[in-house]
């Protein structure tokens, strides 16, 4: 006997299991959905959203002088970055981080709201390891802020070459010198990973077999010593005391191999604060600046016209007692000089010996010649923004030219052509490259790219430096740089600027000296150009620039250990001025 | 057939526990290949730093200021020195 109760119980449990399989079959229906209908959709979005591409930085290899100081290098530091769009409370955590990192609260508190809808906020760059201690202990929730790691570039020596070296931005950009040169190598190949990432963000798992690491730069070795850069700056700042000039610039080089051991311009900036540069310091002047290079051009001219038997160790010149017409225009001397030797000539620096050499050798003479030495040309060495100078095509010559070429003017030249072409005098007439790269270290080293052109004689340069050169030094315009220890050669050179009207300039003045030593085996050639000096009584680059490139010379010899070539009585003799 | 059933089971669960002790050992090893890749690059850093500080330290142009310095000391010290001591009659 069935209760009344029966069936209505029946009725509910075939209710509950109608509803259990529907609700079963929605279950199974949105599962088959999701995992096969709509698969591909969703898997792409989960994996979207927990693996994270990183880019993994390279770290920027060392720069080293020829000794292996460091010169530039790279450190690991940390930088601050908020999600403002998770900060519950932007005064709290405007004043913690603030105090933190020394920045202003209210400005970060309104940077914090004015930006409370994006994801990403940089709070404070590059930090110090004390700054990145109080972040941590202010114990902010962990979803508003994080640190990401970045390479700050320091370098050890201050500002000690900092127009060789030049410097990198925050970003890592680099400008100038050889780390932008020399950019593609120091810099590094950036890495890759994929990170497994949980809902909040926090990385849980690094994808092992996605990872490409990050390739550290190329350590590069350069030319540089950074004891003889030093013995030059301080030279230089001295000389800026002195004569007050625009800017200056100094370069130092070994004829042999054409690397360059020093090189200085004023004004100069610290290549760790650029910010506090002045606004004149960023022109490398040995290289960015061009100039006329007057009386230091008279050597090679002589030298070339000796190798092409135009004209005689032996000849005299009549200068005409100061004023020689040259066509429609009349040459002056500074002094009155009548019949001068060949060698007098140069010692004497007369530019109208100099034009009657120039009417020898030819206006095309005279263009093969400043092509040969490299003028109007880079002369290639490793650093952005060199000037070619500027040497007009023979067709542009005119009679003018005869003449004010080989007295060095319509012609723009920078200082560092000038020092590699007497650089080719000093080593017997072979133009070398000039040049900063040596070598890579703890790697296949590349061979620095250095061209090497025969353009005179031996003979002919010989007599040039150790003959004409010297008695610049010993009787000429260069008498200030007598060394007391060194045979030195020389010449010297003062140009005049232009005037905004295009005539020359009668009070400013371009003062230049260029100088090696010892004269039969030179280790060094220097040059040293003063622009616009204003103080010290005169502007010639005798009295200007010579004494200091003699003291550079001096200083480099001794610390380069060469003995000295001068019998030791002429030193007690003659005590230098 | 039950003894067939169990060996079948264990065997099983054996070759399923052999997996899990693989793949743990696995995670191991990458996490200890993590932690070395971690520490190297600390030590890099490290090495960076103290490079840094040794070439700051021994930079010449450093030594030189101080070198310096302590010479035109000496020089004053001793001129001072000259001047107090007392004359011979």
């Amino acid at each position: 006997m069935t209760s009344p109760s029966e069936p209505r119980l029946a009725w509910r449990s075939i209710s509950v299991l109608l509803t259990l399989t529907l609700i079963w079959c929605v279950l199974m229906g949105r599962m088959i959905q999701i995992q096969w209908v709509q698969r591909d959709k969703f898997s792409s979005r989960a994996t979207r959203q927990q693996l994270h591409e990183e880019v993994t930085p390279a770290r920027p290899g060392d720069l080293f002088d020829r000794r292996g100081r460091l010169l530039a290098t790279t450190i690991a530091v940390q930088s601050l970055y908020v999600d403002p769009a998770h900060i519950i409370d932007p005064l709290n955590t405007a004043c913690s981080l603030a105090n933190a990192t020394g920045i202003d609260p209210a400005d970060l508190q309104q940077r914090l709201i004015d930006q409370r809808e994006k994801r990403f906020l940089w709070i404070k760059r590059r930090l110090t390891d004390a700054e990145v201690a109080q972040v941590i202990a202010a114990n902010l929730p962990r979803a508003e802020w994080g640190f990401r790691p970045e390479y700050l570039r320091v370098y050890p020596q201050g500002s000690l070459a900092a127009h060789v070296l030049g410097w990198r931005d925050i970003d890592g950009t680099p400008h100038g010198g050889v780390e932008e040169s020399l950019n593609s190598r120091l810099r590094g190949e950036p890495g890759q990973r994929t990170v497994v990432r949980d809902a909040r963000g926090f990385v849980i798992d690094v994808v092992e077999c996605d990872t490409i690491p990050a390739q550290a730069g190329e350590n590069i070795q350069l030319t540089l010593d950074i004891m003889s850069q030093l013995h030059v700056e301080r030279r230089m700042d001295e000389l800026m005391e002195t004569h007050k000039p625009v800017g200056a610039c100094a370069t130092v080089l070994d004829p042999a191999t054409g690397e360059v051991l020093a090189m200085v311009s004023r004004p100069a900036f610290d290549p760790t604060h650029p910010e506090t540069a002045p606004e004149n310091s960023w022109r490398n002047l040995a290289i960015q600046a061009a100039y006329e290079p007057g009386s230091t051009i008279k050597p090679v001219i002589v030298a070339w016209g000796l190798d092409q038997q135009l004209i005689q160790t032996t000849d005299t010149i009549n200068c005409e007692r100061g004023a020689y017409r040259m066509g429609p225009r009349v040459l002056h001397d500074h002094h009155r000089y009548g019949v001068l030797s060949l060698k007098d000539v140069l010692v004497k620096s007369s530019n109208i010996g100099m034009a009657k050499i120039g009417e020898k050798l030819t206006n095309p003479g005279l263009h093969a010649v400043m092509t040969q030495f490299g003028f109007g040309h880079r002369t290639g060495i490793e650093l952005p923004g060199e000037l070619h100078g500027t040497l007009h095509p023979l067709e542009k010559w005119t009679v003018y030219s005869t003449g004010s070429i080989p007295m060095g003017q319509e012609m723009l030249a920078t200082p560092l052509q000038i020092l590699a072409a007497h650089a080719a005098l000093a080593n017997g007439g072979r133009w070398v490259t000039p040049h900063l790269y040596l070598g890579s270290v703890g790697r296949h080293s590349i061979a620095p790219n250095v061209l090497t052109t025969d353009l005179v004689r031996p003979e002919s340069t010989r007599w040039v430096v150790e003959e004409a050169m010297v008695d610049v030094i010993q009787r000429g315009t260069g008498t200030k740089a007598k060394l007391d220890s060194y045979s030195l050669f020389g010449k010297t050179g003062t140009s005049q600027k232009m005037d905004p009207d295009g005539r020359y300039s009668h009070t400013r003045h371009i003062s230049s000296f260029v100088c090696g030593a010892p004269v039969h085996n030179p280790r060094v050639v220097v040059i040293v150009t003063v622009d616009e000096p204003t103080q010290g009584g005169s502007d010639y680059g005798g009295m200007v620039a010579a004494p200091a490139a003699a003291d550079i010379v001096d200083d480099l010899l001794k610390y380069m250990q060469v003995p000295s070539d001068l019998p030791t009585k002429t030193a007690e003799a003659k005590p230098r001025e | 057939m039950f003894f067939r059933f169990c060996a079948a089971l264990s065997l099983v669960v054996l070759i399923a526990v052999v997996g899990i002790t693989l793949e743990k050992q696995l995670l191991d090893l990458k996490r200890e290949q993590t932690l070395q890749v971690f520490r190297l690059e600390q030590l890099e850093e490290k090495y960076a730093r103290l490079k840094l500080r040794t070439q700051e330290l021994g930079a010449p142009s450093r030594l030189l200021e101080s070198l310096e310095q302590a010479s035109a000391e000496r020089a004053v010290h001793r001129s001072q020195a000259t001047a107090n001591r007392p004359r011979p009659r």
